[in-house]
């Protein structure tokens, strides 16, 4: 009758070994791609944080605005930073707020719109006035670069432009842990950046930096085997940063003696009678 | 019950054209069935429940279909098409249709 | 602390590198195996013939004719759905699913051929081709596996 079926030949419909190259390819254009992705898009976000005016940031943070009658150690901290903020030249519409928390956790920290927080860990471990002012004047710095708008906008925008490239699928989590390193990495250079600001107020203001560093020589002695390891922490090496400090010291002729003046004593009844700050 | 999905059948002649039958059925799988065919997703292959379900649920689409032709005085029905939508997450309807004739002798 | 923290960052890394090796070689070869038996299968003296053709052969002595199918669901494996969804990126030809198609469509029409052999038939006609895409409970679940269907009509010969 001349009915028959013929084999046709195999590979045609696929190919057999095509996708090997095809993975080696796309796995390694996609994480070039994704780190320029990474890239700009940081840097676009970064950089459009200078449209954005002060006031908006204010604005944002309006309901940290202190509520609380300040204390006499409020109103010191108060003191050193707007004479820190002086020394450092400050941009011009912006102004510093204090404010004090009741933790034990070594730490400050800066937000949006200018507060700078001081956990009361802090006072209890720092206990020369240069100690504190280098950490008060590093926070001041944050604002003075706009680093809080920055790492927000970062977070916001990246999170939004990953889940609109790549939406709900493994490798949107995997762009967004190289963005979290990207992130991490990007905020050690901003901690960099506002240590050498806080050095140069401290000289200006005090006429030398010694005692800067205090705080990173008790990171260092009693922290040391907690820190996580450089590229997953938000902040330089301490041992890092205090070699940094000496160098930058050195280079720009910073004198490194000079008189360190301990913390006033202020009344020990405000402190525990002090609500504590709201969030 | 006579099945093809020719329009013929070799032999035989058609006597009368009685119209459209059709068979349908609607099937969920159930969670373990899911669950085992996840871990089949890691490795690849043939989802053997799945087919088995697919099949038992055509089958009975079929038997449907036989079903109607039979009620409206049919013994064959040609030209038999089968269709399979996904018709949300987890359920599927299988989908068979043909024409319902009588055929001579 | 320090390389609890490095664990916990890694550990998603890892246990994707862990499924796509594992997606890669039991893919391969579940690939290969049933490529050898497909084509096995295929050339086997004897096998059923199949024609798309809308007609039967006249022939002197007709035959009887039955309704045969044969259907297979088929899963990717986590390797080529990596692939796929980095291609989806860029676009062009999905090299990892083409195969797994091929294969589905082979073995689906093999098991219609193996039912109409133990009819009796010689031949299927009017071979016809339905896929459909299986979608898992839940779109989290990425549950990804195509069935496909092969229909025919088998010719029984009376002699």
């Amino acid at each position: 009758m001349g009915y028959q079926n013929r084999q046709p030949p195999e590979g045609i419909n696929y190919v057999s070994n095509g996708w090997q190259k095809d993975f080696v390819l796309l796995v390694v254009g996609f994480f070039a791609g994704l780190a320029l992705l990474i890239w700009l898009a940081m840097l676009a976000l970064g950089w459009s944080a200078r449209w954005i005016p002060f006031s908006w940031e204010q604005a944002l943070s309006r309901p940290l605005q202190q509520t609380v009658e300040p204390d006499q150690r409020l109103r010191y901290l108060q003191g050193l930073a707007d004479d820190l903020a002086r020394a450092g030249n400050l941009k011009k519409p912006m102004t510093i707020t204090v404010h004090h928390q009741d933790s034990d956790v070594v730490n400050a920290y800066a937000s949006l719109g200018g507060h700078v927080f001081i956990l009361e860990g802090l006072l209890d471990e720092v206990k020369t006035e240069q100690g504190l002012a280098f950490v008060l004047a590093h926070e001041i710095a944050h604002v003075h670069h706009r680093h809080p708008l920055k790492a927000t906008i970062r977070q916001l925008g990246f999170g939004v432009m990953m889940g609109l490239v790549f939406g709900n699928t493994d490798i949107a989590q995997l762009a967004g842990a190289g963005g979290q390193i990207a992130m991490l990495n990007y905020s050690r250079d901003l901690e960099r950046e506002a240590d050498a600001w806080a050095l140069a107020a401290l000289q200006k203001h005090y006429g030398h930096v010694d005692g800067a560093d205090a705080l990173f020589q008790w990171l260092a002695e009693e922290k040391a085997d907690e820190a996580p390891p450089q590229w997953l922490s938000s902040h330089p090496d301490v041992q890092a940063r205090i070699e940094r400090l000496r160098d930058i010291s050195r280079e720009q002729g910073y004198s490194l003696q000079g008189k360190v003046t301990p913390l006033p004593e202020w009344e020990t009844a405000s402190s525990e009678a002090a609500p504590p700050t709201d969030r | 019950m006579l099945l093809s999905n020719l329009e013929i059948v070799p032999g035989r002649r058609v006597k009368d054209h009685l119209g459209l039958v059709q068979g349908s059925t609607v099937r969920a799988k159930h969670v373990g069935r899911d669950i085992a065919a996840s871990f089949k997703n890691v490795f690849g292959g043939e989802l053997r429940g799945y087919t088995e379900l697919l099949n038992d649920s055509r089958q009975e689409a079929i038997k449907r279909m036989a079903e109607q032709a039979e009620a409206i005085g049919a013994n064959a029905v040609l030209n038999i098409r089968f269709s399979t939508s996904s018709l949300t997450q987890g359920a599927a309807e299988l989908f068979v249709y043909g024409s319902a004739v009588i055929l001579e002798d | 602390m320090g390389s609890l923290l490095t664990l916990q960052f890694l550990f998603p890394l890892l246990l994707a590198i862990l499924l796509l090796v594992t997606g890669y070689i039991s893919g391969r070869y579940l690939e290969r195996k049933h490529y050898e038996h497909i084509i096995a299968e295929e050339t086997r003296p004897g096998q059923v013939m199949v024609f798309p053709l809308r007609l039967p052969p006249p022939s002197l002595s007709p035959p009887e004719t039955a309704l045969v199918m044969g259907s297979v669901v088929i899963s990717v494996d986590y390797f080529k759905r990596f692939i796929a969804t980095l291609r989806m990126l860029v676009g062009g030809r999905l090299n990892s699913y083409e195969s797994l198609l091929d294969r589905a469509r082979r073995e689906a029409l093999l098991r219609m051929r193996a039912e109409a052999e133990a009819m009796g038939a010689k031949e299927v006609f009017n071979v016809k081709y339905e896929t459909a895409v299986i979608s898992g409970r839940s779109a989290q679940s990425q549950v990804g596996s195509v069935e496909v269907l092969a229909y025919g009509t088998a010719l029984i010969g009376k002699d």
